[in-house]
């Protein structure tokens, strides 16, 4: 009886869980029910007949970052989709073979693996430094054009030599970032505050040298862990030297509580951040510390550009929301775009489809202009020029108060 | 002077739900003899209960704390009730309750990541809380909450314990439970009402870190280690001692910044759990009261030698 008893509150305990989580997944967003979410986008060939072009998508579709990587997919297939209900490229439709990575450098590898040996895609778009870093000797040994997109660690340009990146270095809007707050906002001392890890590490080392090329000191320079969650310590640190202007590199995770807890310590200097800051969940999460804060964008803005503008009303039509990290699905958007420009090259050319060609033909193009990041130069050295956007949060939106070419 | 005193209290202040979740972890593992890893899970559900509340039901956060609490809970009492009893009842050795807690997690963890997504949440509206200054020393209103939080939890744990008849047989199963099945005490009831207390601990380390920090759905297997490293630190069955340990390892990691450089904070942390658990595997209360009993032989030594 008892046994029997014990037996029907278990199974009322499981029915209440069950459904508490149901529910609780009712309320989210739907950035991360992942695979869901880009399986709702289909990709469509439009009656194209001839033989697709095969192009690998290696992103985080599950995981810590599958809220960005998600969306980023997304991006990729309603370009390819756009692509093929333009005729696609002489009539061959544009097949993407999407793999979650979940921005893991092994899952990464045995992505890139799959797209090599058994798809024989000729080119791929991967995104996240370390996914990048893991696959590019891949890349170079299968001769495979390998498109980076959104890591933006210095070392990017220098993994070999079929991977090239669509997306511009940390050098690019940290230096420019560095020159403006010195040069323009005449501030002399900075503190740097970094997560210990690729992304914090190279991004603080090229502003603290930009910086202080540029004229400025910098007073700190202290890095935290990525499972911390009290900065106190270096806080102090930061807070001893008074420093005018207090830069984070950090992810979209962290970087609310560390300006959270600059600013309780009473640290009221500017701060500034890179691209990754330039997402409205920032201003929500942090309200009215959010308030001045200075970001990098490297991409158009609605107001500046219609065709952005069009994008994002598609997303919060499709979505009921803007796209997690706005800047980088754009970038995820248009790289599709630039294998299309590189596959049309060779194949106007009458060349073979093979990476070698492919890498050929996009520093043989050079500038580029694309539907949503616009005006693109490849070079040679494995980087991109492009003009670097200033926002600040005012009044709980996103100005641009400089454009940097 | 005032950085110390600064980072003196906001790792200590910061150290309260680490303090729940150890009390919790050592409480199972004093009581039910269990390295209970699927508390990573009930701190999943806890917290994504609490957003369901918040989010979905529009409830304010002192509604919400309580589903997210009463969710832990019920996952618990599952836990113990379909894997744990079963388990005893099969007489299975204890590597399988480690296997069956680890694959309890990363199951749990995935439902919610597939539920409810992998982007970091909090609770409520913000993470920013007013703060005001008490001489140099600067102190948030989430400060005061996460101390008064956890010390009232401590406080009513403590006194259930010494208090009520049911404290008593909780301890009285974590000394033998066979003697006190003897006795007439219903040993799983109180496997039942352990995991049930720490199904509230856990709830209560959620409500305070979700308020502070963006939670994601790996987020407590991430802090696994450090909660583990602490029951170990404070003495296997120390209850106590794994709440004094939380405390210290976050003091450790907030003190070693000024002395080492920032970029070494999280080795210096693994180092020092490392060598205090390979030094004392007994943990720090182990080693006093062996210290203690040194000292007291030779002292009574020479008084033998006079007799």
């Amino acid at each position: 009886m008892r046994e029997r008893s014990r037996s029907r509150f278990a199974a009322v305990a499981v029915a209440v869980l069950c459904g508490t989580l149901a529910l609780a997944g009712c309320g989210t967003q739907d950035s991360a029910g992942a695979e869901g979410n880009a399986g709702s986008d289909k990709q469509e060939k439009f009656g194209l007949k001839g033989d697709p072009i095969k192009i690998g998508v290696a992103e985080p579709i599950t995981g810590p970052s599958a809220g960005f990587g998600v969306d980023q997919v997304t991006a990729t297939v309603w370009a390819a989709n756009q692509i093929n209900k333009e005729g696609g490229i002489n009539g061959r439709p544009i097949e993407l073979k999407i793999i979650d990575t979940k921005a893991d450098p092994q899952l990464g590898i045995a992505a890139v693996k799959r797209f090599t040996d058994l798809e024989k895609t000729p080119a791929f778009i991967a995104g996240f430094s370390n996914v990048v870093s893991a696959v590019a000797p891949i890349a170079d040994r299968s001769k495979t054009l390998a498109l980076s997109v959104g890591a933006n660690a210095p070392t990017i340009a220098k993994l070999g030599e079929y991977t090239y990146t669509t997306f511009p270095l940390a050098d690019v809007d940290l230096t420019a970032l560095a020159q403006y707050t010195h040069g323009t906002l005449k501030k002399v001392n900075a503190a740097v505050m970094y997560i210990n890890n690729d992304t914090g590490k190279y991004g603080a080392e090229v502003y603290r040298d930009a910086f202080e090329e540029a004229g400025g000191t910098v007073v700190a320079f202290e890095a935290y862990q990525p499972t911390d969650s009290n900065f106190a310590g270096q806080i102090a640190r930061v807070k001893a030297e008074n420093p005018d202007i207090v830069h984070i590199q950090g992810l979209i995770d962290d970087l609310p509580q560390v300006i959270a807890q600059l600013r309780q310590a009473g640290v009221n200097a500017q701060i500034s951040t890179y691209s990754a800051g330039y997402n409205p969940e920032l201003i929500d999460k942090l309200g009215d510390a959010a308030e001045g804060l200075i970001v990098t964008n490297l991409a158009p803005t609605v107001e500046s550009s219609p065709a952005v503008a069009d994008y994002v009303r598609r997303w919060e039509d499709d979505k009921g929301r803007e796209p997690n990290g706005l800047p980088y699905t754009m970038y995820f958007y248009d790289a599709v775009y630039v294998v299309k420009n590189v596959v049309q090259h060779v194949l106007d050319a009458g060349q073979d489809l093979t990476g070698t060609n492919l890498a050929k033909a996009l520093v043989d193009i050079g500038q580029m202009n694309l539907p949503l990041t616009g005006d693109i130069t490849f070079n040679a050295d494995h980087t991109v020029s492009k003009p670097v956007y200033l926002m600040q949060v005012k009044d709980s939106k996103f100005e641009q108060i400089a454009e940097i070419k | 002077m005032d950085n110390g005193l600064q980072i003196a209290w906001s790792s200590t202040t910061v150290s309260a739900p680490y303090v729940l979740l150890a009390v919790s972890f050592a409480l199972v593992l004093k009581v039910s003899k269990i390295w209970n890893f699927s508390q990573p899970a009930a701190m999943g559900i806890a917290f994504y209960a609490m957003i369901f509340g918040t989010v979905t039901m529009g409830l304010p956060l002192v509604l919400a704390v309580p589903i997210g609490i009463v969710a832990a809970i019920l996952f618990n009492v599952l836990v113990e009730s379909i894997g744990f009893r079963s388990l005893r009842a099969r007489r299975a050795p204890s590597m399988t309750y480690f296997i069956f807690t680890l694959v309890m997690t990363q199951l749990v963890g995935y439902i919610i990541l597939m539920l409810a997504g992998s982007q970091g949440r909090i609770l409520g509206n913000t993470i920013l809380y007013e703060t005001f200054n008490v001489g140099r020393l600067t102190i948030s209103v989430w400060d005061l909450r996460a101390v008064g939080v956890a010390a009232l939890a401590l406080l009513l744990f403590a006194m259930f314990i010494r208090s009520s008849p049911w404290g008593a047989r909780m301890l009285a199963v974590s000394n033998n439970p066979d003697l006190a099945a003897l006795h007439g005490i219903r040993v799983s009831t109180v496997y039942l009402l352990t995991m049930s207390i720490s199904g509230i601990l856990v709830g209560l380390a959620m409500y305070l870190l979700g308020s502070r920090v963006a939670i994601t759905p790996e987020f407590g297997l991430a802090i696994i280690v450090e909660t583990v490293a602490a029951v170990i630190i404070g003495g296997i069955g120390n209850v106590w001692g794994a709440a004094l340990a939380a405390i210290g390892i976050r003091l450790v990691q907030g003190f070693s910044v000024l002395i080492f450089p920032s970029l070494w904070q999280g080795f210096i942390v693994y180092v020092f759990m490392f060598v205090v658990i390979i030094a004392v595997p007994s943990g720090v209360p182990g080693l006093v009261s062996r210290l203690s009993k040194t000292v007291r032989t030779s002292l009574r030594g020479p008084e033998k030698a006079i007799a």
